[in-house]
């Protein structure tokens, strides 16, 4: 099926969905105002079904939205890979129910900016196809594993510590501290964040380089083990910030002490590397 | 009144205050001897300093005065020889800490640049504990806890293990000396280990240097915005 037909059979069996009480509310993209672009919808009735859209400018990882609107009902969801591991994470970590959320699977064939190139986020993409679903819609893709996870991870390292010093320094005092990357991500889920607590807390409300760094990694290591490796982080980066360079980095260490893993593939997976321990973990020092 | 070159980037009011800001702590007279930046400061203030000279005894310098700022100290790039590190040590109170007690009891003699901060389990330090100290003005760190199997709530070093051989890892790749960031496992009665460790620590920071090389607050110049291909 091509993505149009996949948008057609969608449109119908949302307005299906919708009519029946099988969800509440569903969530999907619309035309955005300019061509070749898209923004997220929230579809609340079967008449305004029509308006959703399934083509290569569905840039939006969505997950995250099902946990702001889950107090209406059941909220439906197009998944396709990394939608679906959010919702995988988001229901690891216990934001939402299984039943929270009801799931059409379609395969995704890679997004493109505005421009028509392939986003970065979708090369390095690993699963294109939905790891959990309740219907399909349209044919599976061949799932592709494009090579280089840790191309940039060992560019960096690469380095001299005085060039990753002056490398990172660069990043950090870019950063304007929007929360964009928080804000979009299916792992940061707490409810009161570090840098939002209104007295004064761990971090202060400046933009400097000490206290963005600090807010750098920090993030780092509060989603280093949850990672799904969406790239939304990267993409919504107003500065163009290399941040999947960093939890690459992180999920490549933990990998390489802890065993391999890879984070949202399935419910009840095993515990994040960093909640569990073993006895034989290795040691670097004494 | 001197200006703060603006640096052409954020001409928004939140850039301008920031500069104000920037020039009062420069011209705070807590903070720097008045000679410094005499000229700069308005004709009351002078005034009220030069009346303040006129009942002095000659051989007093301003320096001297009670609660006036030491310009050696808090104005001038610290010299090396004269410079001392800040080195933090995060202890656990059932090995480390007691280890670094017992070090004291048996007499121990180690350098006066590392201060203990006591912890009830390596398992309680929180990475952000480690970059505040760095931030702050911290030369180095260093995590101490029990041997993993000895821990005092059975399981708390086994995840303080976990979390710090990634977080240094991470540290290093961000352009972190090694040295500026150690782990070590000393239990209560290694009051030797403690002192070596800690004698090590000092001297390598010593070679080191100081972190921060620079102690006015950051703002980004020109070079530092363009600088550095991010993406």
């Amino acid at each position: 099926m091509t993505m149009e037909e996949v948008q057609t059979a969608l449109r119908k069996r949302v307005g299906q969905l919708l009519e029946d009480g099988t969800v509440a509310t569903f969530l999907g993209w619309e035309a955005g105002r300019f061509p070749n672009q898209t923004t997220p919808l929230v579809v609340n009735d079967a008449a305004a079904a029509e308006k959703l859209v399934w083509n290569e400018y569905c840039v939006n990882t969505l997950a995250k939205y099902t946990r702001d609107l889950a107090y209406r009902g059941r909220v439906g969801i197009v998944v396709h890979g990394c939608n679906s591991r959010g919702i995988v994470r988001l229901i690891n970590d216990k934001e939402i129910t299984r039943e929270d959320v009801y799931l059409i699977g379609v395969g995704c064939p890679g997004m493109h900016d505005m421009n028509g190139e392939p986003l970065k986020k979708c090369k390095e993409c690993r699963h294109q196809n939905p790891v959990l679903f309740d219907e399909f819609i349209g044919d599976k893709v061949e799932e592709k594993t494009p090579e280089g996870r840790w191309a940039e991870v060992e560019a960096v390292e690469a380095m001299t510590q005085k060039e990753r010093a002056a490398y990172f320094e660069s990043v950090y005092s870019k950063c304007i501290r929007c929360y964009a990357c928080r804000d979009v991500c299916p792992c940061c889920t707490c409810r009161e964040c570090f840098v939002d607590a209104r007295r004064e807390d761990w971090v202060g409300k400046q933009n400097n380089l000490p206290e963005n760094r600090f807010y750098g990694i920090t993030r780092v290591m509060h989603i280093g083990d949850r990672c799904i490796e969406c790239g939304e982080c990267e993409r919504v980066c107003p500065m163009d910030l290399p941040l999947m360079t960093m939890n690459r980095k992180v999920i490549r260490d933990m990998n390489e002490l802890f065993g391999e893993f890879e984070s949202g593939m399935a419910i009840g997976e095993a515990k994040e590397k960093l909640m569990t321990y073993e006895k034989t973990d290795p040691e670097e020092f004494m | 009144m001197p200006v703060v070159e603006s640096t052409g980037f954020h001409s928004s009011r939140r850039q301008r205050k920031r500069d104000e800001e920037l020039l009062r702590y420069r011209l705070d007279p807590e903070r720097i001897s008045p000679d410094v930046v005499s000229g700069s400061l308005d004709e009351a203030t002078l005034a009220q300093m030069n009346s303040h000279s006129e009942q002095m005894p000659d051989d007093l310098s301003v320096t001297d005065l009670p609660g006036a700022p030491d310009a050696a100290s808090t104005f001038q790039i610290k010299k090396p020889d004269t410079w001392k590190p800040r080195i933090v040590a995060f202890c656990c109170h059932w090995c480390t800490y007691t280890g670094a007690d017992l070090a004291g009891l048996n007499r121990m003699t180690y350098p006066a640049d590392v201060r203990v901060l006591r912890v009830p389990c390596s398992g309680r330090i929180n990475p952000q504990f480690v970059i505040e100290a760095l931030n702050k003005g911290c030369d180095a760190v260093l995590v101490c806890g029990c041997h993993p199997g000895d821990c005092h709530y059975v399981s708390g070093n086994y995840f303080t293990r976990r979390r710090m051989l990634v977080f240094k890892r991470l540290l290093e790749f961000e352009g972190l000396e090694p040295e500026r960031f150690q782990v070590r496992w000393i239990s209560g009665a290694e009051a030797g280990k403690f002192r070596d460790t800690v004698t090590e620590v000092c001297e390598q920071i010593r070679k080191l240097g100081p972190l921060h090389k620079d102690e006015v607050p950051f703002v980004p110049t020109a070079a530092a915005m363009k600088g550095g291909e991010g993406a």
